[in-house]
């Protein structure tokens, strides 16, 4: 009997959901761009997060000392640092492998390349470049060079000009992190909300029918179950419609989102992740639908 | 049994006992408390004070959850015929079944012999909003029927009809009676009340005015 009463409640919800034409496309349109609308908040914090990482990234400090220093020198402060917690990666580069790099550059440059000849000796330092953790660890890795035991052999660092540009890009990533969430929150609170009036008005034209199936002898549950059904479609449709539209939107876009990723690209965040965003969508877009279905109708239950 | 709606006192020491199998006929003028008669028996309203009782349950004491298994041994109509817009007269009229647990079978078999009772088979794939006053009113007759309930509740169910209809849906209703069901109809019709040579019990600001047991007329 309960695998009966369950076909014909499933049954009900989709006769139902198709009979109700032109309301269903509405409500269910209105899920669309729900959906719509959390997904592409997801992919847009991702693509905030990456840029944030990719600004991040470019940060360093490069550390360039004194000509006369020994190599043996520059490894201890290399190890030092390298033993830092905060320190992320160290890369050294000799003063006569930057030379040879520099005449590479160059080499295409007659101008240059004629001042290169007349040098006698290497201009250039050994540079020690440090990409830190967290931007925030910069100023301590540069006060230890800056204040520490080497200090001497240390000709110039190059974070004290930028430090103020670095922090306050801090300041602002931090910033974008937050309120981007916060954002993207009351956004999906908001959706929510015009979803759920949507149902509810789609409920209030099943009144009639409640009250009649009520009369009839329905017990609550039979009566709601195909509502509730009703209100999952919703959700089914509404999230199917919105992968595809998603997809679309990356397909036709790439070109121009991908100027602000460096490494990975739209599609292939996309193509890793489209299943993650669809489940995300079909879970909220079911449970938006029968949470708003059930508490929409339950006040025409009464006994 | 008292029945009170905010101040006004609709219903004022009824005391009413209708036998299985009878037709019953609840006339007075509008306001005299017809309908909240037929709603306290199907538990739409609880009396103020005073009980009603369906064979030997208490109405009174019957919980929420109870409610629709009581419900499922009444049948109704309704002036406005109270069709569900969005299911066809089949699906209508099988929906009282489907919500007793019959099989497919058994609702295919009682379905289409309860329109066919009432002429309407031919449109049994039909919306309600296709169908005359008339026939909908038919078709509410069907779903009322088809499970046999003990008890058949009819209020005012020809208020919405023309002449022609209404003796036809009367005629049905007799039918439905000789077949062992008890009906209860309210009308203010005088016509419908004076042919039918049946009790007729007259409600008059909430009382019994007259209670005529057999050949009752419609006096006011």
């Amino acid at each position: 009997m309960f695998f009966i009463n369950l076909k014909r409640i499933l049954k009900a919800g989709a006769i139902n959901f198709w009979r109700n034409g032109t309301v269903n496309i509405a409500t269910t349109s209105i899920m669309t761009v729900t959906l719509l609308s959390i997904s592409i908040l997801l992919v847009l914090n991702f693509l905030g997060q990456k840029a944030v990482e990719n600004f991040k990234d470019k940060i360093d400090i490069s550390v360039y000392f004194n000509p006369d220093v020994s190599e043996e020198s520059i490894f201890k402060v290399r190890d030092e640092l390298a033993a830092m917690p905060e320190v992320k990666s160290l890369s050294y580069l000799s003063k006569d492998e930057a030379w040879e790099r520099f005449k590479a550059k160059h080499s295409s440059n007659p101008v240059i390349s004629q001042g290169i000849a007349e040098l006698d000796t290497n201009p250039l330092y050994a540079t020690l470049n440090i990409k830190a953790k967290n931007i925030d660890d910069y100023p301590k890795i540069s006060d230890f060079l800056s204040r520490g035991k080497y200090a001497e052999i240390i000709n110039k660092i190059n974070f004290e000009q930028n430090k103020q540009g670095i922090e306050k890009l801090s300041s602002i990533v931090n910033a974008i992190q937050k309120g981007g969430l916060w954002i993207s929150l009351i956004f999906a609170i908001i959706s929510v909300f015009v979803i759920f009036n949507a149902i509810r008005l789609t409920m209030y034209g099943y009144r009639q029918e409640v009250e009649i199936m009520r009369l009839v002898g329905a017990g609550n549950w039979y009566i709601r179950a195909p509502f509730i059904v009703e209100g999952a479609l919703y959700g089914v449709i509404g999230s199917i419609i919105s992968i595809v539209i998603l997809a679309l939107f990356v397909y036709f876009g790439s070109d121009i989102i991908n100027r602000f990723l460096i490494g990975d690209t739209i599609t292939s965040y996309f193509r890793q992740n489209a299943l993650f965003i669809f489940g995300v969508e079909l879970l909220l877009g079911v449970a938006i639908g029968v949470l708003s279905s059930l508490f929409a109708i339950r006040k025409y239950l009464k006994a | 049994m008292y029945y009170n709606h905010g101040s006004v006192l609709s219903l004022d020491n009824i005391n009413l006992e209708i036998s299985r199998g009878e037709f019953v006929s609840v006339v007075g003028q509008s306001g005299a408390g017809k309908s909240t008669l037929l709603k306290l028996i199907i538990v739409e309203e609880r009396p103020t004070s005073g009980e009603i009782f369906f064979d030997k349950l208490m109405l009174s004491k019957v919980s929420d959850y109870y409610l629709p298994n009581l419900r499922r041994n009444i049948g109704v109509v309704f002036q406005d015929f109270r069709m569900m817009p969005n299911k066809t007269i089949y699906e209508n009229v099988a929906f009282t079944l489907e919500v007793l647990g019959r099989t497919n079978e058994e609702i295919d078999r009682d379905v289409l012999v309860s329109l066919d009772i009432m002429g309407i088979k031919d449109k049994s794939g039909f919306y309600p909003r296709q169908l005359s006053g008339g026939e909908q009113q038919r078709a509410a007759l069907a779903r009322a029927i088809v499970h046999h309930p003990a008890i058949l509740i009819a209020d005012e169910l020809t208020g919405n009809l023309d002449l022609l209809n209404t003796w036809e849906i009367i005629k049905l209703l007799t039918k439905i009676n000789e077949m062992g069901t008890t009906i209860i109809l309210a009308t203010h019709n005088r016509e419908i009340v004076n042919s039918l040579n049946k009790r007729v019990v007259t409600l008059d600001k909430g009382r019994i005015a007259q209670d005529q047991a057999t050949n009752g007329k419609y006096i006011i």
